[in-house]
């Protein structure tokens, strides 16, 4: 595939041309060119960072490119604003939704533009029908009065899309930002309908992913994103998943999965009958060796976090036993946990695992504060002697080791949360989610870290939601389902199917 | 967007079912007030003759005002530490502009709800242009008003003039006390602004989350800055009974009113982050308070016991909300 190869038709939906945007000390997007036709749907990938976001904002109106311009069905258009890009038909669902989480749907669907009457004052009921109109052409049925906050994730989704459809104009351009991130299985399925369902009335859909297999399911074109500029750009069908990633990295990534070396020692940890009420776990049981890893499969609400959350101390059990290094396990608290040898690596990095306002010193030495004190003060000395090996070890990019951890990119703010734990030399670690949102070049770093500390004698519990990553990294596969053990799967037996299976709660002839 | 719940799977409740729902909290409210003043009202005989409740009514407007204004301020994601101060020195200004001169009522009247929304307009620019965080801001404005009525007044002096009295404070119109009249229209003319307007939609969208509000194309600074100057509005239009009331500019007049407008609007269940609640709970906090001061005053309790039963009354009231404040 050649790359820049422009598309030739007479008209095009969206034209980008030299879109160059810098902000203090970084040059985000270089002479960036974007081309999208009418009713396709566009796939733009990239790394964290490579810019995608930024040049979707500025086509939403939220920010002004440095330089470039923009045209709309071959027409020139300025973007000043976010009403400005609406008028003209532009619509974007950010990732992180654009809810207002304590008003209804119906007026977060209308938001800005909510109907009225001959008076002046507002005409709910007319709201409540064309809120009610929007809906059903989406194909869903939501109590539409209800609090957003009261909405499942997906639901909430749906109530944006539904936004961005509610303008008395239709959008004739969607940009979606990551919206597989919070989805799944069926409720993936019920979002590509949607999205073929608009391509069919002649809406042109931009969809920024990372996930590549999304890409080949549900694109017509891509471009794709490096370090601010244009690394290729063309047909879906004439690629496949390693030229992409190579695009998107700048290098081909031949091992994604390191392979293991060593052979699990004993028994770390040992768990027998550990039920929850609250949390919905049903007798439970597992075994991790040094050296191991443990993958943990299931479907959302399966209850892998939960099982973390008990196993580190962050809620109780009401039966059950816990065994680790063949002594009992008091995690009452994390605390104990910690002192143990246990460390967690949270699903969520940017509430439960950083603090995201302070420095990257102040969140790598957090956990073993303890240990860097000199009579009452921190030991400055010790701190960055312990931070700087950090930063080396793990390859942590990083202006400054006082940038605010909350600028970094997902992939280096996953490492800091990494090189935390790390530092207080647990003998078992629970990674939940470990490589969510992060790219490609970033997760490859992360499995290559995370098979050195196994063969280094690490017991580790690998949660993931992403079966590849599962099937890869995994030693034994435990899949969970609602709330049990579905069941155990070992080296070559755990194919995709077989977890799946389990995963959904039905048995697998033959398996214990 | 980090908040979300469990999902409605699709069900749809009645609209009784849904109403029930959503306003658990007001009801609570109202019963226990409801259930209160039975109780008062089978226990004495002074509570419920017509004069007692009828002073209620007419106790209550004056917080009830300034309650308003800190509820709309607070919805839209402010706060307004100045509006004590604000009633101070209206007070002072007519008390000694008017001097007893009923030709200068409406003229000083109007002059002073401009100085009020004025003072107001100051706040929300300051807020948001000067991007000084609302406690601090009207903490200042607080300090600054306050400094300014005692430079200009330290001992009562002045006179309000008796038509102003009778008509924003003393007289009545039937049995209705005009104070009582003034604020069920203002009331009345915030609550329809509050869920009638797109106005009104616009401050809790800036309250709830103002970047969701910018990417949607509001004008987040200028709702901002225009409710807090309607908020500083309707503090003055307070600060003109509070001076009705008294008669004389008294430096006095303000004090503690901003802590009370808080707590009735925190006791009513408005969310002091913002993006939530309503004027119905605000008007239970106002009410629960003046029964606080009128239950005192009955039993013959020492007034300043009252500051020990409100802060009572907060904590276990904020305990009972727990993590929807």
């Amino acid at each position: 595939m050649a790359s820049n190869e422009g598309p030739q038709v007479s008209q095009t939906a969206l034209e980008m041309i030299d879109i160059t945007k810098t902000f203090p000390g970084v040059v985000a997007l270089d002479r960036v060119a974007l081309t999208c036709l009418p009713g396709e749907v566009h796939a733009l990938v990239g790394e964290n960072g490579a810019g995608k976001s930024t040049l979707m904002k500025i086509l939403a109106g939220v920010y002004r490119p440095d330089s470039g311009r923009i045209k709309l069905n071959s027409r020139e258009v300025g973007l000043a604003s976010p009403s400005q890009a609406r008028d003209l038909g532009i619509a974007i669902i950010y990732q992180d939704f654009n809810l207002l989480p304590w008003l209804s749907a119906t007026e977060n669907i209308l938001l800005g533009h909510l109907p009225r009457t001959g008076l002046g004052l507002i005409d709910w009921t007319e709201a409540g029908r064309r809120a009610q109109a929007v809906q059903e052409r989406l194909g869903i049925c939501l109590d539409l009065r209800e609090k957003v906050i009261d909405f499942s994730v997906a639901e909430q989704q749906l109530v944006e899309i539904a936004k961005a459809l509610s303008w008395p104009k239709d959008p004739s351009l969607l940009i979606m930002d990551e919206p597989s991130a919070v989805l799944a299985g069926h409720e993936l399925d019920q979002l590509f309908k949607i999205i073929r369902t608009l391509r069919g009335q002649g809406v042109t859909v931009i969809y920024i992913s990372h996930r590549l297999d999304e890409v080949f399911q549900i694109a017509d074109r891509v471009t794709v994103l490096r370090d601010g500029r244009v690394a290729g750009s063309g047909e879906v069908a004439g690629l496949d998943k390693p030229r992409l990633i190579s695009l998107m990295v700048g290098r081909s990534l031949d091992e994604t999965f390191p392979p293991s070396s060593g052979r699990p020692g004993r028994v770390v940890l040992e768990v027998k009958g550990l039920s929850s009420l609250d949390l919905g776990l049903s007798g439970v049981g597992l075994t991790v060796r040094e050296g191991e890893i443990l993958g943990l499969a299931g479907l959302v609400g399966a209850g892998r976090t939960a099982l973390a959350k008990v196993l580190f101390g962050l809620a109780p059990a009401d039966e059950g036993e816990m065994l680790f290094q063949g002594r009992p396990l008091e995690a009452r608290n994390p605390r104990r946990a910690i002192q143990s040898g246990l460390a967690l690596v949270p699903e969520n990095r940017k509430e439960q695992g950083l603090i995201l306002s302070q420095s990257l010193r102040s969140n790598g030495s957090l956990v073993i504060l303890e240990r860097l004190k000199k009579w009452l003060f921190i030991d400055s000395r010790r701190e960055l002697q312990v931070i700087r090996r950090q930063v080396e070890e793990m390859d942590i990019k990083t202006p400054s080791l006082d940038q605010e951890v909350g600028y970094l990119s997902g992939g280096n703010q996953q490492k800091v949360v990494l090189a935390k734990w790390l530092s207080t030399s647990p003998k078992l670690i629970i990674m939940d989610e470990p490589t969510r949102g992060i790219d490609v070049g970033a997760k490859a770093e992360i499995y290559r870290l995370m098979r050195r500390l196994a063969d280094q004698g690490t017991a580790i519990i690998m949660i993931s939601s992403e079966l590849q990553e599962i099937i890869g990294m995994s030693d034994r596969v435990l899949v969970m389902a609602r709330g049990r053990v579905a069941g155990e799967l070992a080296g070559p037996e755990a194919t995709e199917e077989r977890i799946m299976t389990l995963a959904v709660g039905e048995t697998l002839p033959g398996v214990c | 967007m980090s908040l979300s719940g469990t999902g409605t799977h699709n069900a749809v409740k009645s609209p009784l079912k849904h109403f029930v729902a959503n306003n658990v909290l007001l009801l609570v409210l109202y019963g226990a007030l409801l259930l209160a003043f039975l109780g008062l009202s089978f226990y004495s005989p002074n509570f419920r003759s017509g004069a007692n409740l009828w002073t209620l009514a007419r106790q209550a407007a004056i917080p009830g005002l300034i309650a308003i204004a800190q509820t709309v301020i607070i919805i839209s994601g402010g706060i307004d530490l100045s509006v004590a101060s604000l009633v101070t020195i209206v007070t002072l200004l007519t008390a000694g502009l008017m001097n007893n001169q009923p030709p200068l009522f409406l003229p000083v009247a109007g002059l002073l709800l401009l100085f009020g929304a004025g003072v107001g307009f100051l706040n929300g620019l300051i807020v948001q242009r000067g991007r000084v965080h609302p406690f601090i801001t009207t903490l200042g404005m607080a300090l600054l008003l306050q400094g300014a009525g005692l430079a200009y007044m330290t001992v009562p002096r002045g006179g309000v003039p008796r038509n102003m009295g009778d008509l924003l404070y003393y007289q009545a119109l039937g049995p209705v006390p005009y104070p009582v009249i003034i604020f069920v229209l203002v009331f009345a003319g915030c609550f329809i602004l509050l869920h009638w307007t797109r106005f009104g939609r616009s401050i809790y969208a800036i309250g709830g989350d103002p970047e969701v509000a910018r990417r949607s194309g509001l004008g987040v600074a200028r709702i901002s800055i225009l409710v807090y100057g309607l908020g500083s509005l309707l503090t003055a239009l307070a600060g003109l009974m509070t001076a009705a009331r008294m008669g004389i500019g008294d430096p006095l007049s303000g004090m503690g009113m901003e802590l009370d407008s808080i707590t009735a609007v925190v006791i009513g269940g408005t969310s002091l982050f913002g993006g939530r609640g309503n004027l119905f709970g605000t008007l239970a906090g106002v009410l629960i308070l003046i029964l606080i001061n009128n239950v005192m005053v009955i039993l013959g309790v020492n007034v300043f016991y009252q500051q020990l039963i409100k802060g009572f009354v907060v904590l276990l009231v904020v305990a009972l909300y727990k993590q929807r404040l």
